[in-house]
């Protein structure tokens, strides 16, 4: 990360913009024991209250990084309630990412937002189709599948 | 010079070096979360290998 992928100015601006950046050692007490971190690069998104919402272990090039904080942000928002907002996070994911390994997750939260926050099961539904015929491998599109049943 | 060995950047080298920037890491969770709560904006922590 550090040669590859930090460096990268897509990167650093996405991150200055977005994010507060926080860098401690995998040997660092209490931290590594209260976030049972057992590899690195392992990687936390935190509110302010320092609640986890997002973890990913293991290497990310830059294209990668830059959608799977974007999945990371939209789930800070829909956790926190804030579904336009997270929407705004995992529409731009997709729309920009559309090829990224965060895209199908991206998709699923979005028909879980569109739910939670109009009451209608359509959206579901349609996350599954999007899911079937944009990701029909990704795990996101099995575990969206009930979902063809609805509306 | 003896055996001092330097390097002339050129105009273009130095117009980058000047450009680019470098991720600004807190290295404390306190100072992070305060930052958090003032400028409104989630924590990336990154665990790495400190070895």
């Amino acid at each position: 990360m550090d040669t590859v992928t930090y460096p990268q100015q897509s990167v650093v601006t996405f991150i200055e913009h977005n994010l507060i950046p926080l860098r401690v050692g995998s040997d660092t007490q209490p931290l590594a024991s209260d976030f049972a971190v057992t590899w690195t690069p392992t990687l936390v998104l935190l509110d302010p209250q320092g609640k986890e919402h997002h973890r990913t272990v293991g290497f990310f090039d830059a294209e990668a990084l830059i959608p799977s904080l974007l999945l990371g942000l939209g789930k800070v928002e829909y956790d926190s309630n804030k579904f336009k907002e997270a929407l705004g996070y995992l529409e731009k994911l997709l729309a920009e990412y559309p090829e990224s390994d965060s895209a199908p997750e991206a998709i699923f939260l979005t028909g879980v937002n569109r739910y939670k926050s109009t009451g209608n099961p359509l959206p579901l539904k349609e996350a599954y189709e999007q899911l079937q015929r944009m990701y029909p491998a990704s795990t996101w599109t099995k575990r969206a599948y009930p979902y063809r049943l609805l509306g | 010079m003896g055996n001092v060995a330097y390097a002339v950047l050129s105009s273009d080298e130095q117009e980058v070096s000047i450009m680019e920037k470098k991720i600004q890491w807190e290295t404390e969770l306190v100072h992070a979360l305060q930052r958090s709560k003032v400028e409104k904006r989630p924590i990336l922590l990154d665990f790495h290998n400190p070895h």
